[in-house]
């Protein structure tokens, strides 16, 4: 097997997410060990294997009647239920299941119970039950106009972040395991938690995209010429800013990290290097960043609330008509949990916590696991 | 309006209003006082302020050391001297106070140090006379254990290398600044570190660093651990052995200054990241008095491959004026920089302002810029009439914040709210408007000065990027014109810093005018006149560059003339800085004998022609060096025309 195939086999659809980065999810490459056997059978029509393998049954299995081998096959398969099979419904299954289709089954978890709210004519509503988790309004056209100004500034330095701008187009797992050590031999539930986390917030985003339609700068200005290509959907909010400090605040809360620790810091910083390089290519706005910096920690939240059902969500908003006319994105802001980052609701009243999902916290556990043994405060 | 004139403020104080129209006045040590100096050091202890001085007099010694209180001052030329004072506000006050305008007549800062040099420096009994003319490189690195700059003689390792000083502050671990070597003992620690057959340099350069303090030690080899640094480059070019030129057939491999002694003072590691320039002329004024100290009564040729853009442009720094002082001796001391890599850098223009008039200049300020950026306006104060009548105000790329207009004698400073500083107290960005600056003569300047627009440690105000505008306002009833002439100040990294690019320039009313491409006459940008800040010295060798193979001027090689009538027209001439269109640069010594690398720029021009200046002492021949009248190929047709001799010189040096 090539060493750097993306998950193999049964995924042909994530072909479909080349275009948008988050595609590179799968690029972290733990399948590979645990699902290749798998997917070699699904992917690889070899006939001259096929012709093998019956005709190496048929020259082994004298019988057509079946014997059982003679030691204890349920014990593989888990705790029983009432009829001699596994108990339904039990998050040790998911041990048996290949990280491919945990990924995907991680997804039904975490879209079943959110629902949008569209209000209206500039805002977009996430909801649970009747919860807010995140509310974003777009800036007006005049906003565009005036960041515009922005973008070509930030244009100057597109030699200098050229090789960052480059290889940053798809996620930045070599950027993230630089400042986290993590390694696919090592971490791997770390990478396939974190990987969920990314495409779920990446598809949010998207979501939330669609909705707002907000033209990227190669729309208003024939001089902003980007050096890299303009993705066929909307500029508002940056998927890249809220991926990364999604990335940041979900390793943050699976290692016990306060949002000041050096390394959580780093981990801030390298979000908004890299949400800043998208901005120099000339295809976002810095708005777009803010955007996404408030839409990842509301995500993060509501994440790590499904996964330990305990941690408390405190709903966001974010105006991108009060983002500065020339304002850009500060990491300084970001600690703040106010504006010009939005603001954060805290009332008691207004807080929650989302429904534990035990196959999301069985994938939560195994990457604590990990981490602990890595030497991260893990509780 | 966020903008405010102030009247006093910053650390100490001061009255600046009051002290403009009496006294020349550096507009930089006014910003640096206004923002607590964080621009210029990192260092939160109590430190000292190195000043230069121009006495009204000469022979005024005695008297500046009373007006000093005993501060050791080191007497640079009959004119110029240095000092170190404490950064208080008493200082300031004694510098500004009748006594010292009745005797000195301007001064300039340094970087603020820690600690100052120690008494008698320069008397100390280590002068080491050499029995010829020799090179003397002053620049950032010096691989003193390399190959080239040691020769074996039969029994033990001699150092081509009399004289290494090292001016860093951490160099010395006593209270004092700076530490100088004698040959006698870089030759021990290399002849501690190896054998005829090789010598171990990394251990040199160890055991160089055992007398530093820990935080220098740690820079000091970080720097020579690198493959490469500008000083062994540009020494290497000056005066290694065998001669690097001739890899590249310009130059004789055994030349005579392949044997000649050399003295290397190495500048200070702020300085050099100091991409501005502003605090390098102490520096290099101190370590012009250290070679004559160390080399009386021989034929010194200095070579300094440094420079910013700003300055008056027409030779009257304190530091042009003390290295044409020193030249003008000629049997003694040559000393030769390089032309600057402005020509295409878009950091001068100009504006012609009648009386009654307005203009505008625009800069591009660069995103993620962790230093100031400077633009200095000058424009002739002696123009009866219209010299006191020019006002700017300020746009920076923010709606409603124009800062009013500036009068002469007036310090304008932008105090920007901002959702996490509602009521600042350090200014953004400032604009010092002075009749007197004390880096020229007969003229006024103003200073914007824009603050860091990257966070930095300690945090400062972060100022906006993209494009400010400055409106230039003549209020004079007459028509008198005043040519008005703007320098953006070097913001580029540093060699082997590792920052991004920094550099402001300036827009013009389109997009402006790639290399190459002509500008428009209405274009306030102009190409000319972007010599090196220290380049107009009239006895100053000035070099410019060219590609050798294609015999034609290196693209970004700056061009004269001067900003002031019978002053320098021109560079000297060019000399090889590029070998060919696809081999750039040249190929000279990198920190180890096996590493060579490419370094281009007219930093590498000059030590060609000091190469040449030394041989030419060294085997006897006198008068300019050989150089060909010819002019070079013509650059390509639609390049504005602009006289070739005021980049050429008087041709390519053969």
């Amino acid at each position: 097997m090539p060493a750097l195939t993306p998950f193999n086999g049964s995924n042909g659809s994530n072909g479909s997410n080349g275009s948008n980065g988050s595609n590179g999810s799968n690029g972290s490459n733990m399948a590979d060990v645990t699902n290749g056997l798998a997917a070699y059978a699904a992917t690889i029509v070899n006939p001259l294997l096929t012709s093998a393998l019956i005709q190496s049954r048929g020259a082994l299995v004298s019988g057509v009647g079946v014997t059982l081998p003679g030691f204890d096959l349920p014990k593989v398969w888990g705790p029983s239920g009432p009829t001699d099979l596994p108990t339904i419904n039990s998050p040790a299954q998911m041990k048996r299941v290949d990280a491919t289709t945990r990924f995907w089954l991680a997804h039904v978890e975490l879209f079943s119970g959110l629902k949008f709210n569209f209000v209206s004519p500039d805002s977009t509503e996430v909801v649970s039950a009747g919860k807010s988790l995140v509310k974003i309004k777009r800036p007006s056209r005049a906003k565009f106009e005036k960041q515009l100004g922005r973008v070509t500034s930030w244009a100057r330095l597109r030699n200098d972040r050229m090789p960052e701008i480059l290889t940053q187009v798809t996620p930045q797992w070599s950027f993230w395991a630089s400042v986290c050590n993590l390694h696919p031999a090592t971490t791997p539930f770390t990478l396939e938690l974190m990987n969920c986390a990314l495409q779920f917030v990446m598809l949010y985003t998207q979501r939330i995209k669609i909705c707002l339609a907000c033209p990227r700068p190669i729309e208003y200005s024939t001089e902003v010429q980007p050096i890299v290509l303009t993705p066929a959907y909307a500029t508002y909010p940056m998927g890249h800013a809220a991926e990364a400090f999604m990335f940041s605040r979900v390793f943050a809360a699976r290692t016990n990290q306060s949002p000041v620790s050096p390394q959580t810091v780093q981990l801030d910083r390298l979000a908004s290097r890299i949400a800043e390089n998208r901005v120099v290519a000339g295809i976002h706005f810095p708005v777009d960043t803010a955007a996404g910096f408030v839409l990842a920690e509301a995500m993060a939240e509501y994440f790590v609330s499904r996964c330990d059902g305990a941690t408390l969500i405190s709903p966001r908003t974010f105006d991108g008509a009060a983002f500065g006319d020339s304002a850009d994105f500060l990491q300084a802001d970001v600690y703040k949990g106010q504006p010009p980052l939005g603001t954060m609701d805290t009332t008691p009243q207004n807080q929650w916590v989302a429904d534990k999902s035990d196959l999301l916290n069985w994938l939560w556990v195994k990457a604590g696991k990990e981490l602990k043994a890595q030497g991260y405060p893990v509780v | 309006m966020t903008w405010r004139t102030i009247f006093s403020s910053g650390n100490f104080g001061i009255q600046w209003h009051k002290i403009f129209p009496m006294s020349a006045v550096d507009p930089y040590l006014v910003w640096a006082e206004l923002t607590s100096f964080k621009g210029v050091s990192k260092s939160s202890s109590e430190f000292l302020l190195q000043i230069a001085f121009e006495t009204k007099k000469p022979g005024a010694l005695g008297r500046l050391q009373g007006l000093f209180r005993g501060a050791p001052v080191v007497r640079i030329t009959d004119s110029i001297y240095a000092t170190h004072l404490p950064a208080t506000a008493q200082t300031i006050q004694i510098l500004y106070s009748e006594d010292a305008r009745a005797l000195v007549s301007r001064f300039i800062m340094g970087m603020p140090v820690e600690n100052g040099l120690q008494p008698g420096f320069f008397n100390a009994a280590r002068r080491s006379i050499s029995r010829d003319a020799v090179m003397a490189v002053i620049d950032d690195g010096c691989a003193f254990a390399h190959d080239h700059f040691r020769k074996y003689t039969g029994t033990r390792w001699k150092s081509r290398v009399r004289g290494l000083w090292d001016q860093n502050p951490g160099s010395n671990p006593t209270a004092a600044q700076g530490r100088a070597f004698s040959r006698a003992e870089l030759e021990s620690i290399v002849n501690a570190a190896g054998s005829a057959a090789e010598v171990d340099e990394e251990a040199c350069y160890r055991s160089l660093s055992a007398g530093f303090s820990a935080t220098y030690a740690t820079d000091y080899l970080l720097q020579l651990r690198k493959a490469a640094s500008h000083g062994t480059h540009v020494l290497d070019l000056a005066a290694g052995d065998p001669n690097p030129l001739a890899g590249a057939g310009l130059g004789e491999s055994n030349d005579p200054a392949a044997k000649a002694d050399i003295f290397f003072v190495q500048l200070p590691h702020a300085t050099v990241k100091d991409t501005s320039g502003g605090s390098l002329d102490v520096y290099v004024l101190l370590a012009l008095a250290y070679l004559r100290s160390m080399n009386p009564q021989r034929k010194i040729v200095v070579n300094l491959s440094y420079g910013s853009y700003g300055g008056p442009h027409d030779g009257n720094t304190l530091l042009e004026r003390a290295m044409d002082a020193f030249a003008s001796n000629s049997s003694l001391a040559e000393i030769v920089v390089p032309a600057g890599n402005a020509y295409d850098a878009r950091i001068h223009a100009a504006v012609k302002v009648e009386g009654g008039q307005t203009d505008s200049i625009s800069i591009h300020v660069q995103p993620d810029s962790v230093t100031d950026t400077f633009v200095e306006f000058w424009y002739p104060s002696n123009i009866p009439g219209a010299s006191e009548t020019i006002e700017f105000e300020v746009i920076p790329p923010v709606e409603g914040a124009e800062s009013g207009r500036c009068e002469l004698n007036s310090v304008h400073l932008w105090f920007r709210p901002t959702p996490s500083d509602p009521a600042p107290v350090e200014p953004t960005a400032g604009v010092i408007h002075v009749k007197s600056p004390s880096s020229g003569t007969d003229k006024s300047m103003a200073l914007l000065a824009i603050a860091p627009t990257a966070e930095v440690t300690p945090p400062r105000p972060r100022a906006p990027h993209g494009k400010w505008t400055v409106k230039i306002f003549n209020t004079s009833a007459q028509p008198h014109a005043v040519d008005v002439r703007a320098w953006v100040e070097r913001d580029d990294a540093s060699f082997g810093s590792g920052r991004s690019q920094a550099q402001a320039d300036f827009l013009s009313a389109g997009l402006g005018p790639s290399p190459g491409e002509p500008h428009a006459a209405s274009d306030p940008i102009v190409r000319e006149s972007n010599l090196n800040s220290i380049g107009h010295g009239e006895k100053t060798r000035v070099v410019g560059g060219y590609v050798a193979r294609q015999e034609r001027m290196a693209k970004y090689s700056a061009s004269g003339p001067s900003i002031a009538p019978d002053t320098r027209e021109h560079p000297d001439l060019v000399t090889p800085c590029e070998e060919s269109e696809v081999l750039n640069g040249l190929l000279a010594a990198g920190n180890r004998t096996g590493i060579h690398f490419r370094m281009n720029g007219t930093s590498v021009a000059s030590p060609v022609l000091a190469r040449a200046l030394l041989n030419m002492s060294l085997s006897g021949t006198k008068g300019q060096p050989p150089t060909v009248q010819l002019p070079l190929e013509p650059l390509p047709p639609s390049h504005p025309p602009v006289d070739p001799t005021l980049r050429e010189g008087a041709g390519r040096l053969d």
